[in-house]
């Protein structure tokens, strides 16, 4: 074969090369980005009833609605740090507790759907 | 080390081979074909070169990945390890970057080995073209592996520029060589034949490499202002002397070249054994002097690319004074001068460029112009300098931030009070013993010295003013701490001015970042709300406070939807902070419970007469920038009604202008 | 050896004696040389440049050197300038973070600090 054809048809396969790399650069891209919004959504959407253990500051209690304002470390697999209400189970759970109290609840159910089911205060903050 | 230095020497040879391949298939293609005997000869031996600088690309390319492999781990066996071999090629840029080029460099190698004779002009253009473009991109690409990849915003401009630089130095540098030996060849007497040929060749040559030595300046330009940036990293890091060592080769080649171009360059054409042959040998030795110039420029280079760029080492200033606009002392008539010199110069400046092209007279007018623009320069400048010190330049490692200043101001009430005085006026009880009267701190003049001056200071004390340094007493750390403190202190003293009415776009005062936690909650920094909330710091003391925390714990709604947020730091340390607040007024903002002691020590600096009696209440509102806006203590009306805070928040929501955030590092 | 080779292996040699520190700690969350008052969850550290996962790395040591933290300290994925690691609750004490870190432009740089958790 001609020495210029040769060089032409490599120049092709280079270009070709190239043209599959950019698109599947993107489409792996795309795909990345589908995956995070993905597992976004996995976390907070999982159909299974799930229990944490987690420490927060008692910032209001509100018997007429059943419900504790705390602040509250990271929730792994649900939320972040952040200042919530959560409903309790039962109002017996929260007889006794004060703002300020420092406690540590395990928090149950189908996210967002949970409820506290036990508390246990550690002090004061 | 001799790991190392093996290892910049494969870099070194890798670069060379690369930027020899793309000069010479680039001069190949420029000079065109001839079949004279002598040239042919040449272009064999140029052949059998290129064979030699394909081997040695791939081979020092491969220990450079195996001395890659060894740094990135830390361990010299690595450097024979496959595995990491593998890993790095497979898991880092460094590795994706080396598996593309090499995977071209093989092509490019083989074109070489494998060339068949060439039958007609497609294929001669053919394989010199493909030459120059598998070399090309593969030298190119190597501005992704470099400091260019890391510029960061503008990475790909800043690594395109870098890879034309490449492209621009093979095609120059790279030529050299060939013409160097074409010459050679052609300036011998048997080698007569290719004389026209080789004088054709180094005039287009000529041209090209005009073209490529300005596009290396051009883009070499470019890439300093991305990895040096200012005059301090130039002539005060080791980056920025290697830039000027790197410079002060490329200043021979030039004078070298332009020699070429201008004196024997139109000689080469002339008769033969006087005038031309002479000439040619002559320019044969300067053109392989200038490759060898660039060799060790080569050299200088791959040094640099292992050394932190300028823009992050910490420069050492070198000289005695800089210039400082507007000077930290005020000197009369500063700015008259100023003004004069800089026209008186400016004329020069002109009369310079007149000269130069005009013709007329050109010794007398260019010497007169430039007399004028160095007693303009003469009369502007001596104002602006100002004494310098090594490490002028030092930015602050510790952020400008509420712990560091908070540690600062502690500091300073053991080391310096005595003498500046406890509020920082400078009449401290030991001061009337001392040669000079101790400076006034909370003067707004303090904060235009650069950190590093204060550092400096700091450290090796005030010859002959009776401040001592104190670089045996304060470790490094705690020096930057009381810098911090000094520049807040200076800013205090201008934010006397701060009211409780914000001032419409004129963001000046910068906050200090602060970081805080409520309970077990996770913490945050001021910065975390940059670009998206407003926040309203409040300083509280309890019982006082009270009916206030209530007011804005029932706006909380209303704050929060109108794009700001509330942080509470007690002035009492913050034990049990929240059970002490207690149930009512329901307060669900944070109330800082770790923390709040340096956040109170370093903003209640920004309140009147926060030194002789601590503040009890002051509320801050600071902008989205991270810049302090306004001010207000319960004696000020304004904000008494939630109404007038919500009309300042509306003022700042309102602004559209965009200063540049708030910087972290005091300069 | 030619005059360039030698000017150029005197060069190599001046550069071989000093390595370069690249990515730079921007800063550090707990800051260094800090006291905290709650155990933080996790140690995060900003730097300058992007930084390669693949070669990044951090640990977290007590005073007595025995390894702390939950094995998980890598690059943040969301944020290639960010080095994080998580805790599990700490009891009061000095701790250290010492991590080593791969830039994007190939260059290696490790350093350490300290924190202290008050009792
Ligand atoms: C023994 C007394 C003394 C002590 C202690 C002292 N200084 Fe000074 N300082 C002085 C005097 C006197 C000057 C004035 C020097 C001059 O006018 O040239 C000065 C000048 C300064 C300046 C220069 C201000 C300017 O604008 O020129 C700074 C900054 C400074 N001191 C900071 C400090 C700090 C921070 C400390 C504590 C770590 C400290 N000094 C401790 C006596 C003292």
């Amino acid at each position: 074969m001609r020495l210029w054809k040769a060089i032409a048809l490599l120049n092709l396969a280079l270009g070709v090369g190239l043209l599959i790399g950019y698109l599947w650069w993107g489409r792996e891209a795309s795909r990345l980005r589908q995956e995070t919004t993905l597992t976004i959504q996995a976390g907070a959407a999982a159909l299974e009833e799930r229990e944490w253990a987690v420490r927060g500051v008692v910032r209001s209690v509100i018997p007429e609605i059943n419900v504790l304002v705390v602040t509250h470390e990271d929730i792994p697999g649900f939320m972040p740090s952040m200042t919530m209400g959560f409903r309790a189970a039962n109002p017996k759970l929260y007889a006794g507790v004060q703002v300020g109290d420092l406690i540590r609840f395990t928090l149950k159910g189908v996210p967002p759907n949970v409820t506290i089911v036990a508390i246990t205060r550690e002090g004061k903050s | 080390m001799s790991m190392t230095a093996l290892g910049l020497c494969a870099r070194w040879t890798h670069v060379g081979a690369g930027v020899f391949l793309v000069g010479t298939f680039a001069f190949l293609l420029l000079a065109g074909r001839s079949d004279r005997l002598t040239v042919v000869a040449w272009e064999r031996r140029l052949t059998r070169w290129t064979r030699w600088a394909a081997g040695l690309l791939l081979l020092s390319g491969l220990l450079s990945l195996s001395y890659q492999a060894a740094v990135v781990t830390g361990r010299s066996e690595d450097a024979l390890s496959a595995a990491t071999m593998l890993r790095v090629a497979g898991a880092t840029q460094f590795g994706t970057v080396w598996l593309l080029r090499h995977g071209l460099l093989l092509l490019l190698a083989g074109l070489i080995l494998l060339r068949e004779r060439e039958e007609s002009g497609w294929d001669w253009a053919a394989f010199r073209g493909e030459g120059l473009l598998l070399g090309g991109t593969g030298l190119g690409l190597l501005a992704w592996a470099g400091h260019a990849a890391a510029v960061e915003p503008g990475g790909l401009a800043a690594a395109g520029a870098d890879a034309l630089h490449l492209l621009a130095v093979g095609v120059w540098l790279g030529g050299l060589l060939p013409l160097a030996l074409l010459l050679r060849a052609a300036g011998q007497e048997v080698g007569a034949d290719a004389r026209p040929f080789a004088v054709l060749a180094a005039r287009s040559f000529s041209q090209i490499s005009l073209i490529a030595v300005l596009a290396v300046a051009a883009t070499g330009i470019w890439n300093a202002s991305n990895q040096i940036g200012n005059v301090a990293s130039l002539l005060g890091t080791r980056y920025g002397h290697l830039l000027l060592l790197k410079l002060g080769l490329f200043v021979p080649i030039l004078a070298l070249a332009a020699v070429n171009r201008l004196r024997l360059l139109p000689a080469l054409s002339g008769e033969a054994e006087t005038v031309g042959r002479p000439a040619m040998r002559r320019l044969a030795s300067f053109v392989a002097l200038e490759s060898a110039l660039g060799a060790a420029i080569l050299g200088v280079v791959i040094l640099m690319s292992v050394t932190p760029p300028g823009r992050h080492a910490e420069p050492w200033w070198p000289l005695p004074f800089r210039f400082a606009y507007p000077p930290p002392h005020d000197v009369a008539g500063a700015g008259t001068r100023l003004l004069v010199g800089s026209q008186v110069a400016l004329v020069g400046v002109l009369g310079l460029v007149a000269g130069w092209f005009l013709g007329w007279r050109r010794r007398l007018v260019v010497g007169v112009a430039a007399a004028v623009l160095v007693a303009g320069l003469g009369v502007a400048l001596p104002p602006l300098a100002v004494e310098a010190y090594p490490t002028t330049y030092r930015r602050s490692p510790i952020p400008y931030q509420a712990a560091s200043i908070a540690d600062g101001r502690h500091l300073y009430a053991t080391h310096c009070a005595a003498c500046h005085g406890r509020t920082a006026e400078g009449d401290g009880p030991d001061a009337a013993g001392l040669p000079r009267k101790p400076a006034n701190l909370s003067d707004p003049h303090v904060g235009r010295h650069t950190a590093g001056d204060l550092f400096w200071w700091l450290t090796r004390g005030i010859p002959g003013s009776g401040m001592s340094g104190f670089g045996d007493r304060l470790s490094e750390a705690e020096r930057w701490d009381v810098v911090n403190f000094l520049r807040t202190v200076s800013a205090a003293g201008r934010a006397r001015g701060l009211t409780a009415v914000v001032e419409p776009d004129r963001p000046w005062l910068v906050a200090p970042d602060f970081t805080y936690a409520v309970g077990p909650g996770a913490s945050r920094s001021l910065k975390d709300y940059r670009g998206r909330r407003l926040v309203l710091l409040v300083l509280f003391t309890l019982p006082d406070s009270r009916p206030r925390l209530g007011q804005l714990a029932r706006n909380y709604d209303i704050l929060q939807t109108m794009g700001a947020d509330v942080v509470a730091a007690p002035t009492d340390g913050g034990d049990q902070i929240i059970s002490r607040l207690g149930a009512s007024p329901r307060i669900l903002f944070p109330v800082v419970t770790d923390g709040a002691r340096e956040i109170v020590a370093a903003y209640s600096l920004f309140q009147p007469a926060a030194w002789r009696s601590p503040p009890t209440h002051v509320e801050y509102l600071i902008d989205r920038q991270g810049y302090l806006r306004a001010r207000w203590t319960p004696d000020a009306r304004d904000w008494a009604e939630a109404t007038g805070l919500l009309a300042e928040i509306q003022q700042l929501n309102q602004e559209t202008i965009s200063v540049p955030p708030a910087e972290e590092h005091v300069h | 050896m030619s005059r360039p080779g030698l000017v150029a292996l005197a060069l190599l040699l001046w550069g071989a004696a000093w390595t370069g520190a690249h990515s730079l700690l921007d800063h550090a969350d707990p800051r260094a040389a800090s006291t905290v008052k709650t155990a933080p969850a996790q140690v995060r550290i900003w730097f300058t440049e992007s930084l390669e996962p693949a070669f990044s790395s951090l640990r977290v040591v007590d005073e007595a050197g025995r390894r702390v933290d939950k094995g998980d300290g890598r690059v943040d994925p969301s944020n290639l300038k960010l080095l994080r690691v998580s805790l599990p609750p700490l009891p009061p004490g000095t701790y250290k973070v010492t991590w080593r870190v791969l830039s994007v432009d190939s260059h290696v740089t490790e350093g350490d600090f300290t924190f202290r958790v008050a009792p």
